[in-house]
């Protein structure tokens, strides 16, 4: 057997755990079966791309559909390093959300069918991550969009999950039909998908057609990586359990738009990059800004992450895919963390409250407070997750962003213009990060406690280790030493040259944006110290009055724009369609039907009156002739003989005049 | 045995009729199994003919008489004319790329709908007989090759439709039915008068060939076509002798019109400054438009499904839509490749429009069954766009399309029955949250839902992911714009299915007060007999669409290749 | 007495008897009529004799008239009485057995 197969075992072995829930509905050892099988499919792919050979790119090939000589869309296996890594990557979070998950779902109803939904989504990332060619990635795109959709309304009795996801799903949708043109778009002009193919083939067409094909991935990963203009679905897939949010909305597929673009890097002309690093500077400032002011401690969170996936959409533009890859893999971690570490937190006062019997909402901070003491393995966890997401320095995210915003200033000064401002902006982003992440440390772990949280603190037990375990291993993984012997220059990053990528282009900028960044972050540390654990009242009643505070509350209102203008906008165009479907289409049939029959009695009409009424008439008049002149042949000889009297009058008067 | 499968499959449901008509008024309830025992018989002689089916270069068929496969030629009927040639009509059945996946999808449609008869309660012999009939007429429209016996098959599906429809109907059967049946006879008129004409038109080489003296034998060879063809090209022939056909296949080659007759190529006929082939095309592109339908020709059809009682939607949507189809394909575009050339930014922008109409109707539908009904119009809509594009992926795309579509909105049609047959009510805003209730129903409602959004793993995706490579490949026939507008369909076709899944079966339980609230229960076994293998078909040929596509993609490429090449010489030919 | 006198009477007696054939039901008098309209055509018979340089045949017409008038009357009554014995009435107008 070939040892490349291996690399395809945990794919099938999640998929079979996922599908064997039709029949297991009821199973009591379910969750722990696949929560194992996702464990066991980690060790293998980390078994299987330890062995792998830096080069090899290996493609199965299959006839998907033949269409005739030559014609054929193929189903392939792509094996570089970075698939093959991210497959880990995505296998060991998804195993550690699944271990989360037994504790955290315990007394769900439906936890068998989450984790049925959980391992069809493991299979179809991996699926996303392994597929040779642009045809099966998007084949799986769609299908994590599904799984997506059926996690996010996993509690489908509430109507706001629900709502959410469909939001999430039909959002996720216009950027599929990005995607679906740039298929269109590769397949018309290149005739083939497969992306090793391409690399070869990229030069033989026009600019316009690179450009647009770039343009439409870009708008595919606009809708999968929540970018602007389209990131307001994330926020509200918070609704979904929280390790959803932790696995699919932090760490894996949203970051599956991010991956298409790294994949795709060959296809962008530059215009395509300026437009990419705009909108992923666009979205990181935006993001980072309406992070700032929200209470749900997963919505914080969402808005966080709708930054850092701009950063590393800004990163692809800018040139630097391999530092947003970086990103994108430490992000994984520090987010997944983060959220979990939130589900932990949430799970503690939603477990209180059912013990003590009161009720509040347990993802608003301000019900939260003073929690370090609570339980110390989560405070210390998510602290160290939070410095990795701030960006200080011995902390993973540091290395990562520090690694885009040098490109950004090498473009910069290459380029200027634009760039310029995007570099300026990826800084500022980088400043709003500490604040917002060290507000939300203040309101959960810092402040005195909450009213509410007072009642119910007695009754808080701290979490099983089936919960502090993967905080504590996502933590660990968030600690810069793990990605870099040195722990504050990406350059030594064994990530980085075991998967080969070139980095050396950004050198000279490194110390430059290593002291700045550093600046910033302490900064912004200072900042949030400042407004929060100071609590300087004035400030902070000062910028709640703000406009400011209001856009960032609403997201920069783009959600207003869905729901009051393109949503009602739809529906009314849709009852336009409708009344035009009614009322003309098929008016005008039925009104064709009914001139019809009035032509019909019209012509009824003519017929009874006229073609028949002439014949009645002449046979109404040979009548009353023939009943005249019968008359004279009545056979009474009196009335015969008047008549011979009569005609021989007649007949004599004629003869004698 | 084997050379008459075709027969076989054919007359099958009529010898149920005769069983049917047999029975005695006591065992009246015995019709139901004989529906489903013919329709069982038509899946295995499908079945037979699958295993003995070869998908080869050279069983291609579409032009050659000798590739199609199955062939049963005999001839039916003729007169002698006189002056005028002979007439002459066969019984002429085959198969062959075109042709066999539609004829696999009746006899699973028809197997399904038979099942779901069984809801039937009223009038049971009447009902059963014409569902066989409709089922003969339906099997024929699909293998017969000759185009008298085409559409003799194709009118004969009017009459059981509208007493399936007017009898056994909904509230306002009878208009549902009588404009159902008005419409299509209409389209059906078009058809005939364009049949006319190419009966004037057009002669069979051989038969002329042997009643001319030219040939001696009526044994079919290639190259004693060409001489016939090359003496009727330089009038060598007498109008006495000419053998008029309506043979399909013949019809397909331009050689074989008579030089002055209405639809030759050579022969320059306008009206007022159209040549008269390219009106011919249009006269038989609404006809089989109507049948699709395609906006704006399609209005009969919500009110049908409407009223139809669930299993008539089912062979409606399932299977009838497709003659449509593939009349344009077969007949259509066969016979008038000029036209299709000539035709194809309308008729992309047509698809366009329908894809889009149709889904911005389904989105205003506050009635489910009706909202499916628009779907369906929307999904046909992909038919035209891929017809349209004449590429090998577009047309493949196309069948594909059909068949996928007749399997989902089978089952579609199913759950809209299943709910009804529960409250009789199909008004989406009198329920929710019935996920609570019916577990089973709502998973094959999400299943089936998804597959028609086009999620990739449910056959729906392949058919509209072929078509719209093939569309966007064809610029010169489609313009770009017009594929790019109809992927917003995907968008508003997504979002009509979510609304309806979050207001019907998501959210608390709640239903009409006026209901029983009793009546609610999950699926009986007799319906899951229908849906699952349709969720099973409808994921296999999803993950695996060569099952399919290797049926036909040499005939597909073989079409796609003899219409543009025969299309562009035509319209060279026949500029003014 | 001038030549007018007697047609002016015969004309009257024609008159009468014409009315009488036609108008009257009952055979019998339509029987009469016919003998004052053969009067009538005597009278004139004899009014125009004077005329006649033989001053005779007027007068033979008359004769032979009245003669055929007696035959006549014979066989006129004689199928009257047959009629009536056939129908139980001489009425005209109920003996319409040959009506069409």
């Amino acid at each position: 057997m070939d040892k490349n197969l291996l690399i395809l075992l945990p794919s099938l072995m999640v998929l079979a755990s996922s599908l064997s829930f039709i029949f297991l509905r009821k199973h009591k050892k379910y969750v722990i079966v696949s929560t194992i099988v996702v464990g066991t499919g980690f060790f293998i792919s980390l078994f299987s791309s330890v062995n792998l050979g830096s080069e090899a790119s290996i493609l199965y090939q299959l006839d998907w559909i033949k269409l005739g000589e030559g014609l054929h869309l193929d189903f392939g296996i792509l094996v570089d390093r970075l698939s093959i890594f991210m497959c880990s990557l995505v296998l060991f979070i998804s195993f550690l959300v699944h271990m989360f998950s037994t504790e955290y779902m315990k007394d769900d109803p439906g936890k068998n069918r989450f984790f049925a939904l959980l391992g069809f989504f493991t299979f179809s990332m991996l699926g996303l991550l392994l597929s040779s060619n642009y045809l099966f990635l998007f084949v799986f795109w769609e299908l994590v969009g599904f799984s997506s959709y059926l996690l996010i309304g996993f509690w489908w009795k509430k109507p706001s999950p629900i709502r959410a996801s469909k939001k999430a799903f039909l959002i996720n949708r216009i950027g599929d039909i990005g995607l679906l043109i740039a298929l269109m778009l590769i397949w018309s002009n290149y005739g083939s998908f497969s992306i090793t193919e391409l690399v070869d083939l990229r030069s033989s067409n026009g600019f316009t057609v690179i450009t647009s094909i770039g343009i439409c991935l870009l708008i595919a990963a606009i809708g999968k990586s929540a970018q602007f203009p389209l990131f307001n679905w994330l926020p509200d897939a918070m609704e979904g359990p929280t390790p959803v949010s932790a696995l699919i909305h932090a760490a894996t597929m949203v970051a599956a738009g991010v991956y298409l673009l790294v994949r795709s890097e060959f296809l962008f002309s530059s215009d395509a990059l300026t437009a990419i690093s705009v909108i992923g500077c666009t979205t990181a400032l935006l993001g980072g800004i309406s992070a700032l002011s929200q209470y749900d401690i997963k919505k914080i969170l969402a808005y966080s992450t709708i930054s850092q996936l701009g950063y590393m959409v800004m990163g692809v533009g800018l040139g630097a895919s391999c530092a947003s890859s970086f990103h994108l893999i430490t992000h994984a971690f520090f987010k997944a963390g983060l959220f979990l570490g939130a589900g932990a937190v949430i799970h503690l006062l939603h477990e209180a409250q059912k013990s003590s019997d009161k009720h509040f909402d347990p993802q608003d901070i301000r019900n939260m407070g003073g929690m370090k003491s609570l339980d110390k393995t989560l405070f210390i966890s998510f602290m160290i997750c939070s410095a990795g997401l701030a960006g200080l320095p011995l902390f993973s995210g540091f290395l990562s962003k520090d690694a885009i915003l040098s490109a950004s200033l090498l473009s910069a000064e290459r380029f200027g213009g634009i760039y310029s401002a995007i570099s300026v902006i990826g800084f500022l982003t980088a400043l709003l990060t500490p604040i917002y992440i060290g507000r939300l440390l203040w309101y959960v772990f810092f402040k005195e406690y909450s009213e509410k949280l007072l009642e119910i603190k007695d009754k808080i037990i701290s979490n099983t280790p089936a919960i502090q375990l993967p905080l504590v291993v996502l933590a660990f993984c968030s600690l810069g030493i793990v990605f870099s012997l040195n722990p504050i220059d990406y350059h030594s990053s064994f990530f980085i040259s075991w998967l080969g990528f070139n980095m050396n282009s950004s050198e000279e900028w490194h110390n430059l944006t290593s002291v700045l960044s550093v600046v910033l972050v302490l900064l912004g540390i200072f900042t949030s110290y400042l407004i929060y654990q100071k609590n300087l009242d004035a400030i902070k009643k000062r910028l709640k009055a703000s406009s400011f505070y209001q856009i960032s509350v609403n997201a920069f209102f783009l959600d207003s724009l869905t729901h009051k203008i393109t949503v009602p906008g739809l529906l009314r165009l849709s009852s336009g369609v409708k009344y035009l479907d009614k009322r003309v289409i098929d008016r005008a049939v039925d009104y064709l039907a009914v001139s019809q029959v009035i032509l019909a009695h019209v012509i009824a009409l003519v017929d009874y009156w006229i073609v028949d009424g002439s014949i009645r008439l002449l046979s109404y008049l040979s009548g009353r002739i023939g009943k005249r002149f019968g008359n004279m042949q009545s056979g009474n000889i009196q009335k015969h003989i008047i008549w011979v009297l009569f005609f021989t009058l007649l007949v004599m008067l004629l003869l004698l005049s | 045995m084997a050379s008459h499968y075709l027969s076989i499959l054919l007359f099958t449901p009529l010898f149920f009729l005769l069983l049917v008509l047999a029975l005695p008024k006591s065992k009246v309830s015995a019709s139901k199994y004989l529906s489903l025992g013919s329709a069982s018989l038509q899946v295995v002689v499908m079945s037979l003919i699958l295993l003995g089916y070869k998908s080869d270069v050279q069983s291609a068929g579409f032009h050659l008489i000798s590739e199609f496969q199955f062939v049963e030629r005999v001839s039916w009927f003729s007169f002698d004319l006189g002056s005028l040639g002979i007439f002459k009509v066969e019984y002429f059945l085959g198969v062959d790329g075109l042709n066999i996946t539609m004829l696999l999808l009746s006899a699973i449609v028809f197997l399904i709908a038979s099942i779901s008869s069984f809801s039937i309660q009223s009038r049971l012999k009447g009902y059963h007989s014409l569902f066989l009939l409709l089922s003969t007429s339906v099997t024929g429209s699909f293998i017969a090759l000759d185009f008298f016996l085409f559409f003799l098959f194709f009118e004969f599906m009017l009459l059981p439709m509208y007493f399936l429809i007017g009898i056994w109907g909904g509230i306002r059967r009878e208009y549902a039915s009588i404009k159902f049946f008005i419409y299509t006879l209409a389209g059906s008129i078009l058809i005939l008068i364009v049949m006319i004409g190419l009966y004037s038109s057009a002669i069979d080489p051989v038969a002329t060939g042997v009643e001319s003296g030219i040939l001696s034998d009526s044994k079919y060879s290639e190259e004693h076509i060409g001489i016939v063809q090359s003496k009727l090209f330089a009038n060598e022939i007498d109008a006495e002798h000419y053998v008029h056909t309506f043979n399909m296949v013949y019809l397909v080659d331009p050689g074989n019109y008579t030089p002055n007759s209405l639809l030759s190529t050579i022969n320059k006929s306008f009206i007022s400054g159209i040549p008269v082939r390219l009106i011919a095309f249009v006269i038989l592109f609404i006809g089989f438009a109507i049948k699709l339908p395609a906006v704006p020709f399609h209005t009969w059809l919500p009110d049908a499904h409407v009223e139809a009682p669930t299993p008539i939607s089912v062979v409606l949507a399932g299977i009838l839509l497709k003659v449509g189809g593939y009349g344009l394909i077969r007949i259509a575009y066969g016979i008038f490749p000029d036209g299709g050339l000539h035709f194809s930014h309308l008729i992309g922008f047509l698809g366009m429009f329908s894809i889009l109409w149709g889904a911005m109707n389904a989105l205003a539908m506050k009635d489910l069954k009706k909202m499916i009904a628009y779907s369906s119009v929307s999904h046909m809509g992909f038919i035209l766009l891929g017809l349209a594009s004449l590429t090998s992926e577009g047309i493949n795309g196309t069948i594909f399309q059909m068949f996928s579509h007749g399997l989902i909105s089978s089952g579609l049609f199913i759950l809209a029955g299943v709910i009804y047959d529960r409250t009789h009510d199909r008004m989406i805003s009198s329920y929710r949250g019935l996920a609570e209730k019916m577990p089973l129903y709502t998973t094959v409602t999400v299943i089936l839902f998804f597959a028609g959004l086009g999620l990739p793993g449910f056959s729906g995706f392949v058919g509209e992911l072929l078509v719209f490579l093939g569309a966007f490949k064809a610029s010169d026939l489609v313009p770009t714009w017009i594929v790019i507008a109809s992927t917003f369909g995907l968008l508003i076709t997504a979002a009509f299915f979510l609304w309806t899944i979050q207001r019907m079966y998501f959210g608390e339980f709640w239903i009409k007060p006026e209901f029983d609230q009793n009546s609610i229960f999950d699926l009986t076994k007799r319906e899951k007999i229908m849906l699952i293998p349709i969720c099973l078909l409808v994921v296999a040929f999803g993950i695996f669409p060569s099952l399919l596509t290797d049926l036909s993609y040499n005939s597909i490429a073989r079409f796609c290749e003899i219409i543009l090449g025969t299309g562009k010489l035509n319209l060279e030919l026949l500029k003014p | 007495m001038q030549l007018e006198h007697f047609l002016i009477l015969s004309a009257l007696l024609f008159a009468i008897g014409f009315a009488l054939v036609v108008t009257r039901k009952n055979s019998i008098v339509v029987l009469m009529g016919i003998e004052l309209i053969f009067n009538a055509a005597n009278l004139n018979l004899i009014a125009f004799n004077r005329y006649d340089p033989h001053l005779f045949q007027g007068l033979a017409f008359s004769l032979f008239v009245i003669v055929i008038a007696a035959c006549e009357v014979a066989i006129a009554l004689a199928i009257i009485l047959n009629i009536y014995k056939r129908f139980q009435t001489i009425n005209l107008d109920r003996i319409n057995q040959m009506n069409g």
